[in-house]
């Protein structure tokens, strides 16, 4: 519920244009009491045989047609207005934050989870916020209607009391039980995608171990537990679906007998047949509301995790504008620890000149990433200090320190765009000439002028039409492109078969000399020809010989 | 297994039904009994009330038509209740039997075909993509069946009641559907474009936040910030561009409904004040009529829902065109055979697709209690070598054959082979369920001599949780080369006969890669088989024979020469 309260937030600016949607939403219900009104007071006087122009309910059903467009309208633009400003914010808050540290320590997946997290909190204001709303409008507007037409007060009290139940308490219920079941249901839903990543990147080992039977069965056994969860959910759906649909018609019989002078107090019978057209209407409209529960459900778990992410305050930005063209990077005892999680680097000290060329070496996970981390000033030591020719890097602005220091891993991304455009990030003004230089320095421009579109080439998602050798090369021109004098090289050559690795650590030893480079990597090809080797060893840097 | 093998035509997104027909008849029908139930309420509803209001009959008279009434309402809500949970069930079981077709298609596919495949995007498309289907099945479908049934119904019985109110719901009633079509048709095409620029735009979002730490460390976070929202502005106007066809459809829809329910209100008001009209009749039909209108406007509403498994659909027909091969043999572990002579690969030709051979006739013995070491630049047809040994792919030519000491020979299938791979998969679960993936019945004493013998024992035991540890993300808390030997220790749990080994040593620094081959030296004894392909020297001096495999061809190579 915080969480839902901390994000429509975001949407204060907006709440003038959420009330117009609400405001048309509660014209469009008052215009169909009215037509329904005038539809049983029609119809009851010409039971009694009263002639009645039919002036007003034409006026109301075309009021209520174009009302009901208008009122969707505006509450989908309203919506998608607000859910744009969620994925700005979002998005913002990600870049800015502390959370950019994602790429060093999250898989994609989580973030297509969110994607969709976002997506489904559509529902928010659309299905949950409005109808409720209406709901809670439409109430007291339902009361006066019927104390207004006279048919007493037991009656009233009755068809409120139905109101109330099918509006509130069963979408309540609702609201409640899928609350409850959703971390089993997403815990399912993960397993189950597990299984079938298991399935998909398993399949040779499966065959040769004769596992094929089982993994099968293995799944089928996960989707089971994943449908019978679905199914309890559905019963309960579908309990207090039937639920509400006996207690509005419960609403209608209720007005029925009191036009007959059952149980009740007998109205006049023109009122009394206009109240049993409105109340039925009215109790028809809010049939749908406890699958808003059932959303309302899911946009709170949605919520929780989009909060979640969003929470890490982002890193102080340092005043320092400057930084000498080249310089030497010092690491002073750094202590490092993801969040809640122990310390990987205790203490680890070292020293690069300008222009020299180091390899850390470590097996993974031992921390190597985390001082690349701590280097590109994603996250801060526990203690110790990097200094940058004698300057604390905490205090550099974040923009200097992005120009300085660039960074090429396995994880750095393709985007699903052209080559240049990929090369450019967005950058302006920058020369063909100069592309063309950064491919031909990657060795990849060959590969690049042989393509029909050449540079406007299309490189698919995350580089999917490359080969992952031809992927990392454009990665590789696009930080060369960067004047940066530091580059910071993660495991740039990972998942790449040997000939390819080779090459591409070649192309990386004729980089300009008086770029510094710190290439990390958990074992040596015999090609690399670094000044200093060091090793990540028990949390500590230790210098090896050459 | 049985599920997974029977066959079904050819899947189309509407034929999903077959697979769930029975659920999905009840529920249809569960909704018809709903809709002849809700029109005996209206007829109950209007002789009551006409009975009590005009008859002046008592309460008391109408006792059993109240009973009635009432017991209608509450059958009716059952009856919701009841197609509800068979829609769903129907929806759960075409997904199930769907998701169990593709991935027998997969394994038939095999492990070759699927090479160039990304295996995310298979696991995304057997979960959620599937899943994606439930709806359509579940709600769509019946609504669908509902639109056609419920109007059909009453009519008739308006039929039966008042020719004008018939005449007017029919000419109405069709008038809907066409003029939707009128304006459906450049509706229709406005809504997939429109649809794919979504899907697009949805992609390209999760693209900018899986790059979000690339752009940030371009120092261009700012500028990407402007991206994203003109991005999510052009979703937010193609969205509506959607949204404003598919508000126009059910206006046009409501306006045609309110005009069709007041012409029939019309043409009773005047006969009604001739008297020359029955008041219950024209009751009961100013009852019905909205319901006439109401199944057409629960179907537009679940629209979405195809328009959401139609695009859900294409990745699940692409893996399904998928060529299988068809002489895959089948999985099941084959027992040892006694006392192999030879393993003989004679004349092996093989390639892929419509490109000329990969292997253009391979010859070679091998023997038991022997390690041969096959070297070999990459696209020389090493792998090509290794997956007609593993049985993953035919060979075009040739033949491989197992001679036993008594002279009988046999297919290289028919004899248990274990395969250490360069790059091991390793199961989201615990260290024992992967080791035990090709031996689920080992126990744990075979467990603790297999995994001392590639010593990994003592390190598994310091394990918080020793056998039970989950792996996660590339196996940590292992390294690359404990996990090369866990693999190793998985292959020989299942005793093979014949033991492969892929690059076991690359990747690998020093120390490990010497563990990892003093491993693969002690295993080499018990009549079995070994083959090692790899272009590491560590391996080479442990070799009994070494052979050179180029440009499809296999010689013999000298020691020296390596």
């Amino acid at each position: 519920m915080k969480a839902l309260v901390k994000l429509s937030l975001v949407w204060r600016s907006r709440f003038g244009y959420l009330l117009f949607g609400l405001l048309l939403a509660e014209l469009s219900v008052c215009s169909l009491f009215l037509l329904m009104g005038q539809t049983g007071g029609r119809l009851s006087s010409a039971i009694i045989g009263v002639a009645l122009g039919f002036g007003l309910l034409r006026i109301a059903g075309v009021a209520r047609i174009v009302l009901r467009y208008l009122e969707r309208l505006v509450a989908h633009d309203a919506t998608f207005k607000a859910l744009t400003d969620l994925r700005v914010w979002f998005y913002r808050r990600l870049s800015e934050g502390a959370a950019a540290g994602l790429g060093f320590r999250r898989s994609g997946d989580l973030l297509s989870r969110l994607v969709s997290d976002i997506q489904s909190l559509d529902n928010l204001y659309l299905r949950i916020l409005i109808p409720l709303a209406a709901a809670f409008i439409s109430l007291p507007i339902l009361v006066i209607i019927c104390l207004h037409a006279g048919v007493g007060g037991a009656l009233t009290l009755t068809i409120a009391l139905l109101f109330a139940l099918i509006a509130f308490l069963l979408p309540y219920l609702t609201a409640r039980s899928t609350y409850r079941l959703g971390p089993d249901l997403q815990q399912a839903q993960a397993r189950l995608q597990i299984k079938a990543l298991d399935m998909a990147t398993g399949l040779r080992e499966m065959r040769i171990f004769g596992a094929e039977e089982r993994m099968c069965q293995a799944l089928e056994d996960d989707q089971e537990t994943l449908y019978l969860l679905q199914k309890q959910q559905g019963r309960r759906m579908a309990a207090l679906h039937a639920s509400a649909l006996l207690l509005s018609r419960l609403g209608g019989i209720a007005v029925l007998c009191a036009c007959v002078g059952i149980f009740y107090h007998k109205p006049d019978i023109i009122a009394g047949v206009t109240i049993f057209f409105v109340v039925t209407s009215a109790l028809d409209m809010i049939n749908d509301l406890p699958r808003a529960g059932l959303l309302a459900g899911q946009a709170c778990h949605a919520a929780e995790r989009v909060a979640s992410v969003v929470t890490e305050r982002p890193l102080p930005g340092g005043y320092i504008n400057t930084l000498p063209e080249y310089f030497d990077i010092q690491c002073h005892q750094l202590s490092f620890g993801w969040p809640g999680k122990g310390l990987i680097l205790e203490d680890a000290s070292f020293f690069l000149k300008s222009g020299e060329k180091a390899i850390l070496l470590g097996p993974s996970g031992s921390g190597k990433s985390s001082l690349a981390a701590l280097l590109l000033r994603v996250v801060s030591p526990r203690s110790g200090y990097i200094t940058l020719d004698g300057i604390n890097i905490e205090d550099v602005r974040d923009e200097t320190l992005r120009n300085k220091v660039a960074w090429l891993s396995q994880n750095s991304h393709l985007f699903d765009d052209t080559i240049r455009h990929n090369l450019l990030l967005g950058r302006e003004g920058i020369a063909d000439d100069a592309l063309w230089d950064a491919l031909e320095k990657a060795q990849i421009a060959d590969f690049v002028r042989s393509l029909p579109d050449g540079l406007d080439h299309w490189i698919g998602e995350n580089g999917s039409h490359l080969s992952g050798g031809q992927g990392r090369r454009i990665a590789l021109a696009r930080v060369l492109l960067s004047s940066a004098p530091v580059l910071i090289l993660d495991e740039p050559a990972a998942g790449l078969d040997l000939e390819t690795e080779k090459a591409f650590l070649e192309t990386i030893n004729r980089i300009d000399r008086r770029r510094s480079v710190l290439l990390i990597t958990h074992r040596l090809t015999g090609v690399e020809r670094p000044d200093h080797i060091w090793r990540l060893e028990k949390k500590k840097i230790v210098a090896q010989p050459i | 297994m049985a599920e997974c093998l029977r066959a079904h035509p050819r899947p189309t997104l509407s034929g999903l039904t077959n697979r769930a027909s029975l659920p999905l008849a009840l529920s249809v029908t569960l909704g018809g009994i709903g809709a002849t139930l809700l029109i005996g309420q209206m007829y109950l509803l209007a002789t009551i009330v006409t009975d009590i209001a005009f008859r002046h009959h008592t309460l008391y008279q109408e006792k059993t038509l109240a009973l009635l009434l009432l017991l209608a309402v509450m059958l009716r809500a059952l009856c919701q209740a009841g197609a509800d949970s068979c829609g769903d069930l129907a929806g759960q079981k075409a997904t199930a039997s769907l998701r169990l077709e593709v991935i027998e298609h997969l394994f038939q596919v095999g492990p070759v075909g699927l090479s160039h495949q990304n295996s995310g995007h298979i696991a995304t498309t057997l979960s959620e993509g599937i899943d994606a289907l439930q709806p359509y099945i579940a709600r769509y479908m019946p609504r669908a069946a509902a639109m056609v049934v419920t109007p059909l119904l009453i009519m008739a019985v308006v039929l039966k009641l008042d020719i004008w109110s018939f005449l007017i719901l029919a000419v109405t009633g069709p008038l809907i559907p066409l003029f939707m079509a009128l304006v459906g048709y450049g509706a229709q095409s406005i809504m997939d474009r429109k649809w794919t620029e979504l899907l697009l735009l949805g992609a390209s979002f999760l693209d900018m936040l899986q790059g979000i730490t690339t752009l940030r460390l371009f120092g261009r976070s700012r500028d990407s910030v402007t991206l994203v929202a003109h991005m999510a502005h052009q979703h937010r106007q193609s969205t509506m561009a959607v949204m404003r066809v598919a508000f126009l459809t059910s206006a046009v829809l409501e306006f045609f409904s309110s005009l069709s329910i007041a012409l029939v209100a019309v043409a009773f008001g005047a006969r009604l004040l001739n008297a020359s009209f029955a008041f219950q009749d024209a009751f009961i039909v100013l009852l019905l009529a909205p319901e006439f209108f109401m199944p057409l406007r629960n179907f537009s509403a679940s629209y979405h829902a195809r328009q959401n498994a139609t695009s859900a659909f294409k990745p699940i027909i692409a893996l399904l065109k998928l060529p299988a091969l068809r002489d895959l043999p089948p999985t099941t572990r084959p027992s040892p055979l006694p006392n192999i002579f030879t393993l003989e690969i004679n004349d092996l030709r093989a390639g892929y697709g419509k490109d000329e051979d990969t292997l253009k006739g391979v010859s070679a013995t091998f023997r038991p209690n022997e390690l041969t070491v096959i070297t070999g630049a990459s696209g020389s047809g090493k792998s090509t070598l290794l997956r007609l040994l593993l049985g993953m792919m035919p060979p075009r030519q040739g033949s491989l054959s197992l001679r036993l000491t008594n002279g009988r020979t046999h297919t290289i299938q028919d004899a248990p082979i274990g395969w250490v791979p360069q790059r091991p998969f390793i199961l989201a679960d615990s260290i024992s369920a992967n080791l035990r993936l090709g031996a689920p019945d080992a126990s744990d004493e075979l467990l603790q001599q297999i995994l001392e013998e590639v010593g990994l024992w003592n390190t598994i035991t310091a394990l918080p949780n020793s056998l039970q540890t989950i792996l996660g993300e590339n196996g940590a808390p292992f390294s690359a080369g404990q996990i090369r030997r866990l693999a190793l220790a998985r292959a020989l749990l299942g005793h093979p006969q014949i033991l492969l080994f892929d690059e076991p040593t690359s990747d690998l620094d020093e120390e490990n890669a010497r563990l990892v081959a003093s491993c693969l030296a002690r295993t080499v004894h018990t009549g079995r088989i070994s083959l090692a392909i790899t272009h590491r020297h560590d391996l080479l001096e442990q070799a009994h024979h070494i052979l050179h495999l180029s440009q499809g061809r296999l010689a013999p190579m000298e020691r020296s020469a390596a």
